[in-house]
């Protein structure tokens, strides 16, 4: 943990300096995880807040302090998912070219200097697998996103998500398969040659 | 030959899910980790602030109308427990109302005596 229970414990019963020292030492760590959740950074801090203020209001719920992080991985989810779900109302496709004022910038910019051409790779991969996920539902990307890049174990996942281990292997490996087909695709139907030859 | 297409599909299968493994770690470095404006605590404490009063409206409103509910409640009681008169006008026969507006014995007795006339005497047979 990021900060000691008695911190937790301390912004549980209303003090506000140490609600503000939990949310300094887990911010990061937070927009991070939102940031590759939603894909979109000027609206991180917006969730973010989200996130925190559903934090605050449900700090009386926490019963173990082994919890707290699993938990709090499970509000930033959900304020990650509420986002995502209401920006859902643009069709998938457009999702993968519906990118950021930031991306747009970085894409435009990408020209002779290595910083921009990492920059400009950055982005690419960002797009490419943005596109990859769209393909599974919002709660396969979260759960994809926070087992292969947030590295979370199918141990805190089950934490996170009150849901027994096979259970989430079986989820993840149904979304691991789809993602793996839309990139055989992607890659120009090489899976299909394969099987047709 | 069913074989060969196999393998060669489970070595395509394999080496696609060693793409998309390295494709994801890479997505993690790729996906920038904006920084907190200054602005970040502050606007979640207005976030809390209002949030919290809103509660409180809500709460503040919710207890006033129980208390109004609670205060409906007794009077009523309170209007059921009065003790009841009956009004004369219900209680009385119309006979008893006529009555005590004519309470005037002595004045209803003359008007009753002027008014008899005397029987006529009978024939002698």
């Amino acid at each position: 943990m990021l900060v000691d229970f008695e911190v937790v414990e301390r912004a549980r019963a209303g003090d506000p300096a140490a609600f503000n020292e939990v949310v300094t030492a887990y911010r990061r760590r937070i927009f991070g995880t939102i940031s590759r959740l939603i894909g979109r950074p000027e609206d991180v801090e917006d969730v973010a807040q989200e996130a925190f203020l559903r934090l605050y209001f449900s700090l009386d719920q926490l019963r173990s302090p082994d919890v707290f992080e699993p938990w709090l991985y499970r509000l930033t989810v959900n304020a990650a998912l509420d986002y995502l779900r209401k920006r859902k109302r643009r069709r998938l496709e457009s999702r993968v070219s519906d990118l950021s004022e930031i991306q747009v910038t970085m894409a435009d910019a990408a020209a002779g200097t290595h910083i921009q051409f990492e920059e400009h790779q950055k982005s690419r991969i960002r797009e490419t697998v943005d596109s990859l996920l769209s393909g599974v539902s919002e709660e396969d990307r979260m759960l994809l996103t926070l087992k292969e890049v947030e590295g979370l174990t199918l141990k805190e996942l089950e934490k996170v998500y009150h849901v027994n281990e096979n259970a989430l292997k079986v989820r993840l490996f149904r979304a691991r398969q789809r993602v793996i087909k839309a990139f055989a695709a992607s890659k120009g139907g090489q899976g299909e040659e394969k099987k047709n030859a | 030959m069913r074989d060969s297409i196999n393998e060669s599909w489970e070595r395509q299968n394999l080496e696609n899910e060693a793409k998309l493994d390295r494709l994801l770690s890479a997505y993690r470095e790729a996906c920038p980790v904006p920084d907190a404006s200054v602005n970040f605590m502050p606007h979640l404490w207005e976030k809390i602030d209002g949030s919290q009063n809103w509660t409180r409206q809500v709460w503040k409103w919710a207890n006033g109308m129980v208390a109004a509910a609670a205060a409906a409640s007794l009077f009523f009681v309170m209007l059921q427990l009065l003790p009841k008169h009956s009004p004369d006008f219900y209680g009385a026969t119309y006979l008893e109302t006529l009555a005590d507006q004519h309470d005037d014995e002595e004045a209803l007795e003359n008007v009753a005596m002027s008014n008899v006339k005397p029987l006529p005497e009978l024939p002698a047979k």
